[in-house]
C-alpha cells in the first residue's frame, strides 16, 4: 500500500465510519477529553491501515482497532475517565417537550449509564447498540457468541431497568 | 422504556458526527501526518548528508597528509556514498510506510495480550541494560586498579575515570528507577486489569442464558 492509497483508504473509512468514531468517543471520554480520544482513534486507525487485508471486512477491522484504542486510551486518563459522567448537553428551549427533546434526554441518560460500565462492557454495549450480531461482536473481541450473548443480556437488562427508573421522571 | 425506544434514540441525528466535522478532522489529521513525514525525511537527509560530508572531509585530510593512498580513498568514498544512500532510502521508506503495530486489526482481547507481551519484552530489555551497566562498574574499577598498578594510568587521569564510572552507575540507577520502568509496569497492570474484565466472561450464568 503506497502513501496515496493509504490516504485514500483512510479518508474513505473516516467518511464511512464517522458515526462509529463519534459514538466511541462519546462513550469513552467526557466532552473535555473528546478531542484527545478522537485524535488517538484516528492515529490508531492510520497506523493499523497497512495491516488491513482487503479480503476481511473493513467494518470488523475498524471496530477492532478503534475499540482497542479506546479501551487502552485511558492510561493517563483513567482517573478522569472512569466514574465520570458526561456533561449534560444543552437543549434549546424551543425543543422542550418535543420528540427530539425526549430523544436527546434519553440519549444523554443512556450515555451516562454506559459511562458507568467497565471499559469492556462499554465496548460490548456500544457494539450491540450499533446493531451488530453476537457473532460479529465475538469476532471483534475474540469471544464466543454465547459468551457475548450472556453478557449483553445482563447488560441490557441492567441498563433498561436503570433507565426506566430515571426516564419516568423526564 | 423499551429496547426499540433506546434504538431509536441511539440512531437519532444527535448521535452522529456531521460530514463537515468529519471532513475537517480528517484533513487536519492528514495535514499533520504529511508535515511530520516531511520533517522526518528532511531531518534524516540532513543527518546523513552531514555524516557523509564529514567522512569525505576526513578522506581529503588523510589524502593531503599522505596517510591514505588515492586508490583506497576512492573505494572508501564510494562505499560511504553507497552506505549512506542506502541508509537514507531505507529510513525514508520506513517513515513513509510505517509497519502496522502487532496489535493492529486483531481481536481486542488478543491485542491486549500482545500489548502486554510487548511491554514485558521492553521491560526485560531495560532490566538487562541496567544490570549490564551495574555489573560493568566493578570491572571498570578493576581495570583502573590494574592500570594504576602497571603504571599505564597516572593518578592525574583518575578523576576522568571516576566520573565515567559514576555516569555509568547513574544511568543504570536511572534505568532501574526511571519512568520507563514505572510507565511499562503501569501499562502492564492496566492491560492486565482489562484482561481480568474479560475473564469475568468465563463464568456465564447458566440460568440466564439468552
Amino acid at each position: 500500500m503506497n502513501d496515496q492509497e493509504r490516504e485514500d483508504t483512510f479518508e474513505r473509512w473516516i467518511s464511512e465510519y464517522r458515526p462509529l468514531l463519534h459514538r466511541t468517543v462519546r462513550a469513552f471520554a467526557r466532552p473535555a477529553d473528546a478531542d484527545d480520544l478522537m485524535q488517538e482513534l484516528l492515529l490508531s486507525l492510520w497506523k493499523a491501515l497497512p495491516a488491513y487485508r482487503s479480503e476481511s471486512r473493513a467494518s470488523t477491522f475498524v471496530y477492532r482497532v478503534t475499540h482497542n484504542a479506546a479501551l487502552t486510551w485511558h492510561r493517563g486518563h483513567r482517573r478522569r475517565m472512569i466514574e465520570t459522567l458526561p456533561e449534560p448537553e444543552a437543549v434549546p428551549e424551543s425543543l422542550e417537550g418535543s420528540c427530539l427533546h425526549r430523544d436527546e434526554r434519553m440519549l444523554n441518560l443512556l450515555y451516562e449509564r454506559i459511562h458507568e460500565l467497565s471499559p469492556v462492557d462499554r465496548s460490548l454495549m456500544l457494539l450491540s447498540l450499533d446493531e451488530l450480531g453476537y457473532q460479529e461482536i465475538g469476532a471483534i473481541h475474540g469471544l464466543s457468541s454465547n459468551v457475548v450473548g450472556v453478557r449483553l443480556h445482563r447488560l441490557r437488562k441492567q441498563i433498561l431497568s436503570d433507565m426506566k427508573e430515571n426516564f419516568d421522571d423526564l | 422504556m423499551t429496547s426499540e425506544q433506546l434504538a431509536s434514540a441511539w440512531s437519532g441525528s444527535s448521535n452522529r458526527m456531521t460530514s463537515t466535522e468529519s471532513a475537517s478532522i480528517t484533513s487536519a489529521f492528514l495535514n499533520e501526518i504529511r508535515s511530520r513525514r516531511r520533517k522526518s525525511s528532511l531531518g534524516l537527509t540532513f543527518v546523513a548528508a552531514a555524516f557523509a560530508a564529514l567522512t569525505l572531509l576526513s578522506i581529503v585530510v588523510l589524502l593531503s597528509q599522505g596517510d591514505l593512498h588515492f586508490k583506497h580513498a576512492i573505494t572508501f568514498a564510494l562505499m560511504n556514498v553507497l552506505i549512506w544512500t542506502g541508509w537514507i532510502f531505507a529510513l525514508t521508506k520506513h517513515i513513509s510506510q510505517n509497519r502496522a503495530p502487532v496489535t493492529a486489526g486483531v481481536p481486542v482481547r488478543e491485542a491486549l495480550q500482545r500489548a502486554i507481551s510487548q511491554h514485558q519484552l521492553h521491560l526485560n530489555h531495560l532490566r538487562i541494560i541496567a544490570i549490564g551497566l551495574l555489573l560493568s562498574t566493578p570491572l571498570v574499577a578493576l581495570s583502573i586498579y590494574q592500570m594504576l598498578e602497571t603504571g599505564r594510568l597516572t593518578p592525574e587521569d583518575l578523576p576522568l575515570r571516576i566520573v565515567l564510572a559514576i555516569v555509568a552507575y547513574g544511568v543504570a540507577f536511572a534505568c532501574l528507577r526511571s519512568d520507563y520502568f514505572g510507565h511499562s509496569i503501569l501499562e502492564i497492570e492496566h492491560l492486565k486489569s482489562l484482561l481480568r474484565d474479560y475473564d469475568r466472561f468465563g463464568e456465564p450464568d447458566q440460568d440466564n442464558r439468552c
